[in-house]
């Protein structure tokens, strides 16, 4: 039953993913820069944190399905790395190695730094001292 | 329209890498290896993909942005890297992160060259 759910979250994931990476392409044609999925891989990365967060806190009841379908689905679909690994490899072939360099440094430490953000404003938002999964028990 | 075969690919993409989390749950503990695994043969896979050339407008759409897109993730892979921060796991976060980079840029290199007409 999980992997329906997971199914349909991935289906808007990736719909939003896609979507949102299409609308700057209509202002800013020229733009080499892929910050689309940049922008939404830090954004996941935030949500992603702060709602297993809020979730394992015990504060915000949610059913497993959904926890999946949220988790896995929505937001796993939404972000990518498949794609962020393409964009180096085409920013590689036109050797813009600056905006390589660029691009691979605010996608790590914005990713993390993000993820950061999102268990510790949750957990500031629940009122709880960081809980177990942050220190490895779950995954 | 177009989006429509991106959302078909994006639900089997995810469906995909749960099917692979929940598979390789029990070899997970020490090292995230399921993220690891599905954004290395995602990674690759596209490479292939943009090689070749061979796919148009939305068969193209539905296994690129969508199924490849969707089987790989970027925001799981940043909190397993915190977690294991957070776990005082230095040296497997390093690993984890670098590795990350490295075999996902070599893998994306790899699918298009070997592929490339």
């Amino acid at each position: 039953m999980n992997f329906l759910y997971v199914g349909l979250a991935g289906f808007a994931g990736a719909i939003l993913r896609v979507g949102i990476g299409w609308i700057p392409q209509g202002i800013y044609p020229n733009i080499t820069f892929p910050y689309p999925t940049l922008l939404i891989n830090l954004l996941g990365s935030f949500l992603l944190a702060y709602f297993l967060i809020a979730v394992n806190n015990n504060r915000v009841t949610i059913t497993p399905e959904m926890k999946a379908a949220i988790a896995t689905g929505l937001l796993g679909s939404f972000t990518t790395f498949s794609t962020f690994s393409v964009e180096i490899l085409l920013l590689f072939q036109e050797k813009a190695y600056a905006l390589v360099m660029l691009y691979i440094t605010l996608s790590f430490l914005g990713g993390l730094f993000f993820s950061w953000l999102g268990i510790h404003a949750a957990t500031k938002r629940w009122n709880k001292k960081v809980p177990s999964i942050v220190r490895g028990n779950e995954s | 329209m177009s989006l429509l075969f991106v959302g078909v690919g994006g639900s089997i993409g995810a469906i995909s890498r749960y099917a692979i989390s929940l598979l390789l749950k029990p070899y997970s503990k020490a090292f995230p290896i399921a993220t690891f695994l599905v954004n290395m043969l995602g990674s690759f896979a596209f490479g292939t993909l943009l090689g070749t050339n061979l796919l148009q407008d939305n068969t193209y759409l539905f296994i690129s942005g969508g199924f490849l897109g969707a089987f790989t993730t970027f925001s799981t892979f940043s909190f397993e890297s915190i977690n294991l921060l957070s776990n005082k796991e230095y040296m497997k976060a390093f690993i984890y992160i670098s590795l990350h980079l490295i075999v996902a840029l070599t893998m994306a290199a790899l699918g298009f060259y070997l592929f490339n007409q």
